[in-house]
């Protein structure tokens, strides 16, 4: 039993204490934070490691697709030179014969150093020119006599039969130097069908010379044009442009990790840029001009 | 004005505790700034310094953080968070409990005290809170958890895991102690001023 002294001294002292207060150190708190989310901080640094080696890995991949894309280019462009040799020093000799194949290539980029009625000449006076030795002057173009066929082949037609076969470019070399530059075709009676070895798309110009002959009507001639690809698909058309949507979709930061340049003038790729974050590979293609000063 | 402020703070600590349940970080150190300054003058009449005080109220705090899940809101919320620190007092008491020193009391001394009660009205919270913390931890705690907590002997003797009559006879003893601490303190402050 309580004695009243006891119950007065309880309620004094419940009195004074129930409405103290104390204000606890700041560290408290930054104990208790660090208790509640310090785990939670703890795998921050995991996370951003595993989404830096998804970086790296993707980045290799890329890397390694853009390699092999380079490997590419530059192994057609080494083809391109040789096939734009091989048509400066010759005329390829025709898939069927009566036809002549018109060198169209140099005539437009590289106009004959002497008059197309010279040649003609010379190749009258001297019919034994085929017993001469082979020089590296290329063999005149003439204008094609009136009723001969022309069949037109472009370079990737070329780059198609020489691909995979060396001894073929070498073959083709030395022909010029053998076979007469001119070959003369006899008329055939059916000329409206001209016989066409398209080997590329011909051009809108092309295409309406055709429908000319067909006696397509002009409402009608767009139908033969080949379909417009939307801008969108232009642009990413290529591997570098594959390579740059890729690196867009993993790393959406504005600098990305991976970039492949392209030369607006030519349409080609001019330059690749690797940046891991520790490490920034760059590579910038030395262009024809830059080439040209160097030698 | 007092009706609608009480609405108000019952508004803003609903918010707060929804937003702790969520595991929102601003809302769970504005909660802990309401309550803080209470729990911890709790908890330095349980234990034996500051720096176990300030222990027992980061225990406490990170308990019922992770616990506020289970606040229903049925009750008071002050009461269920003064419940947690009390309880993560006693176990703390429980781990030191066998490290920590006995207050012995003068039984004659403190039968003479009652005459200076009135001493309790003059002195202020903090030297009460001192005397408080010489108390040994039995004793404080029993103090603490019936007299000022409002804990019966019986839920005393389940939590700290002794019987009722240890519970009444401590709570008594503690009481005669506090006294004696009281009078001496009274003693001291007018042999001072005399002297």
């Amino acid at each position: 039993m309580r004695k009243p002294q006891d119950k007065e001294f309880d309620a004094r002292l419940k009195a004074k204490m129930e409405g103290f207060t104390v204000n606890p150190p700041p560290a408290v708190w930054t104990r208790i934070e660090q208790e509640l989310h310090g785990t939670m901080d703890s795998e921050k640094p995991a996370a951003w490691w595993r989404a830096a080696w998804l970086k790296v890995a993707a980045g290799i991949c890329l890397l390694a697709a853009a390699g092999l894309w380079l490997y590419r280019a530059q192994r057609a462009v080494n083809e391109e030179d040789l096939v734009a040799r091989i048509e400066k020093d010759t005329l390829v000799s025709a898939p069927e014969p009566g036809v002549t194949i018109l060198n169209r290539s140099r005539n437009r980029s590289q106009p004959a150093r002497e008059s197309p009625k010279e040649p003609a000449k010379k190749s009258a006076s001297k019919p034994d020119s085929a017993e001469s030795p082979p020089t590296s002057t290329p063999a005149p173009v003439t204008e094609p006599a009136e009723g001969e066929q022309l069949a037109r082949i472009t370079q990737p037609a070329v780059r198609a039969v020489t691909a995979g076969k060396p001894d073929t470019a070498q073959a083709l070399r030395i022909v010029p130097a053998l076979e007469p530059v001119q070959v003369p075709v006899p008329v055939r009676p059916e000329p409206q069908q001209p016989v066409l070895a398209l080997a590329a798309p011909p051009s809108p110009d092309e295409y309406s010379e055709m429908a000319d002959a067909q006696g397509v009507e002009p409402q009608g001639r767009n139908a033969l044009l080949p379909p417009e690809l939307p801008e969108k698909i232009r642009e990413v058309s290529g591997i570098g442009g594959a390579v740059n949507l890729a690196a867009a979709v993993v790393d959406r930061s504005r600098n990305k990790f991976l970039r492949i340049d392209k030369d607006e003038e030519s349409g080609k790729w001019s330059g690749l840029r690797l940046d891991l974050g520790v490490i920034t590979i760059s590579y910038q293609k030395p262009t024809e001009k830059n080439n040209n000063e160097r030698n | 004005m007092i009706l609608t402020a009480i609405l108000v703070n019952s508004s803003v600590l609903e918010k707060l505790i929804e937003g702790c349940k969520e595991g929102e970080r601003k809302a769970q150190k504005e909660l802990y700034e309401l309550f803080a300054p209470k729990m911890y003058a709790l908890c330095l009449r349980y234990a034996d310094s500051a720096e176990d005080a300030q222990d027992v109220l980061q225990n406490g705090f990170v308990k019922m953080f992770r616990k506020i899940g289970d606040y229903r809101g049925e009750g008071s919320f002050e009461g269920w968070l003064r419940r947690i620190m009390v309880t993560t007092g006693i176990e703390h008491y429980r781990k030191g409990a066998s490290r920590l020193p006995l207050l012995r009391i003068d039984e004659t001394v403190s039968e003479q005290l009652s005459e200076k009660e009135t001493v309790l009205d003059r002195i202020h919270a903090e030297e009460l809170m001192k005397l408080i913390e010489q108390l040994s931890p039995g004793y404080r705690a029993v103090l603490n958890m019936h007299l000022i907590e409002g804990y019966s002997h019986k839920e005393i003797a389940t939590l700290l895991g002794i019987t009722e009559g240890t519970s009444k006879s401590q709570l008594a003893r503690a009481r005669h102690i506090l006294r004696q601490l009281i009078a001496g303190r009274e003693d001291y402050n007018y042999a001072k001023t005399t002297g």
